[in-house]
């Protein structure tokens, strides 16, 4: 989904899409520009491609070919309805549809922890269809484009529930075109009204690119977290003890839920771009603690890459365990404040074990389901 | 067009009609004559090859644009030495469309206009502010309330998706 990867897209037709994009965004900058003549250097097809598009983009300069539509009318169809985005979003099939409307008497079912993969995959996907009791409307509203008459759904609030299991990753248009992209193992319900957008963080890590609406602010709730927002992006993770909040562009202010009016600390800290604060219950919101980020690898996990710069190998550890039903443990207080350092393949724990055993240093098991453990050898916990 | 001439005519402003030139017959033959756009994308990229890197970097598009721009009216040229009085011959240029080639643009976009519409509004939207009002991402964003990011997103999903389109009603 990152547009980076559409740059370097091995489809040259997504490619030239993306380059075509980039060309034409104004004054670009010289290593981009660099960078699409050596993407025209390596193939005739880039430049065929390429060409070809810039015949599409000059057939758009065609008035005729926009007859009938205003930026305005779309803005209200943009409104109106919830649109899934090319190939990202997978669609609910029809089938479990019915079951749904069947199934919604019952109230809302129970999440339960399979531990297979496919158990839980099936399992997530269900639930993302019979959470919210009026999923039906709004998963009608998804099928939108393709299937039915705009005034079927027109007037519904969108409500409901989206998920991923561990590994997988998806990205879903939400009703004002605002996009909200979930990483591995996370849950968001989503509820929408005429006077609020507000998304409940269940579990994981999600990325906003919120769309403006000054009337409708966005709200993101994780634990006894709230992050607001009105035109902006970020992401907000939800970890055991403690909630991330990462601003890649605007502004949102961040704060508890329930202000203390004793407390001493500010009810609301406001994040600028490239800004991260993590909010812990019983620490103290304090502007001291906002700390500066490198957008390029706070966005890593997009692209699946775990970046670690200098983190604790017990910390590690957790994080390939967010990505992978194979999990690591790391045996002994000593060996989990190892520094690592190094760029890894989310979905890859053994190459990032094959690195550490590499040390020489540690010895690593692997039990009957697969787990990984990573002890240090005797001789060198001396 | 010597290597020297091109280089002139892109320091100037002589590019622009040559380009507008260029997409017409583009337009024309997207999809339908798919060998003849292969053959004229085949040249171009042997001709870029030839350019000197720095050159080719401070404007790549514009490069692109104009080398294609020659390929396609040395044919011309040597299109008109080989038949003397056909038709093509005597218009100087590919300036004007033939009867059939109006036919042909007249379709093009009735396929353009078919496959725009089944593209979601944001993405419409991105589109129509981009190519009728010349707003640059930026101004797009501002526009739609949406992020600069989003812009972009929705112009690399719209460019993608009419080609791919366009191609598969054609063929």
């Amino acid at each position: 989904m990152d547009s980076a990867n559409w740059l370097n897209s091995a489809d040259p037709r997504r490619a030239a899409a993306a380059w075509h994009a980039l060309m034409d965004s104004g004054l670009v900058p010289e290593e981009d520009r660099a960078a699409f003549a050596d993407w025209l250097s390596r193939s005739p097809t880039h430049v065929e491609e390429y060409l070809r598009l810039s015949a599409v983009r000059e057939q758009l300069s065609d008035r005729d070919l926009f007859k009938g539509i205003s930026v305005e009318e779309l803005q209200r169809q943009i409104g109106a309805n919830v649109d899934a985005l090319g190939n990202s979003v997978e669609l609910p099939k029809l089938e479990s549809l019915e079951k749904s409307a069947a199934l919604r008497e019952n109230g809302m079912p129970r999440l339960p922890r399979a531990r297979s993969f496919q158990a839980r995959h099936l399992t997530y996907r269900r639930a993302m269809v019979l959470a919210a009791s009026v999923v039906l409307v709004s998963a009608l509203g998804w099928l939108s484009l393709r299937e039915l008459p705009l005034s079927w759904f027109s007037a519904t609030s969108p409500s409901a529930t989206y998920a991923t299991t561990v590994g997988e990753q998806r990205s879903i248009v939400l009703a004002d075109g605002s996009i909200a992209e979930l990483n591995t193992r996370s849950r968001v319900h989503l509820h929408f009204t005429s006077t609020a957008r507000e998304a409940m963080l269940n579990e994981g890590e999600a990325l906003f690119h919120v769309a403006k609406d000054a009337k409708r602010p966005f709200r993101v709730y994780s634990g006894s977290t709230i992050v607001q927002a009105i035109g902006t992006e970020f992401t907000v993770r939800r970890d055991v003890n403690q909630t991330t909040v990462t601003v890649f562009e605007g502004r949102v202010s961040v704060g508890p839920t329930q202000v203390n009016s004793g407390a001493a600390s500010p009810a609301r800290i406001e994040l600028a771009s490239d800004q991260r604060l993590v909010i812990a219950p019983g620490k103290r919101l304090n502007t001291s603690s906002i700390e500066h980020v490198n957008t390029a690898t706070a966005l890593a996990w997009k692209s699946r890459r775990l970046v670690f710069d200098d983190l604790r190998l017990d910390a590690v550890a957790a994080e390939f365990n967010r990505y992978n039903i194979r999990q690591i443990r790391v045996a002994g207080t000593q060996l989990e404040t190892r520094s690592i350092t190094g760029v890894f393949n989310a979905n890859d724990p053994d190459s990032f074990v094959s690195f550490i055993e590499g040390r020489g240093d540690v010895s690593v098991e692997r039990s009957a389901g697969g787990d990984i453990v990573i002890r240090a050898r005797p001789a060198a916990e001396n | 067009m010597t290597d020297s001439l091109l280089k002139a005519a892109l320091v100037g402003d002589l590019f622009d009609g040559q380009y507008k030139r260029l997409v017409r017959f583009l337009a024309r033959r997207l999809g339908w004559h798919a060998s003849e756009l292969e053959d004229l994308a085949q040249e171009a990229f042997l001709r870029l090859l030839r350019i000197e890197r720095t050159e080719l970097i401070r404007n790549p598009q514009a490069y692109l644009h104009q080398v294609a721009a020659n390929v396609l009216l040395e044919w011309r040229l040597r299109a008109r030495q080989q038949r003397p009085h056909s038709s093509e011959a005597t218009g100087s240029l590919p300036a004007e469309e033939s009867v059939e080639e109006l036919a042909d643009i007249a379709v093009t976009r009735r396929l353009m206009q078919r496959a725009l519409r089944e593209l979601p509004p944001l993405c419409q939207a991105v589109l129509l502010l981009r190519s009728q009002e010349d707003l640059s991402n930026e101004q797009i964003a501002e526009r739609l309330g949406v992020t600069r990011r989003m812009v972009k997103r929705h112009l690399e999903i719209g460019y993608a998706q009419l080609r791919d389109r366009l191609s598969r009603l054609n063929t």
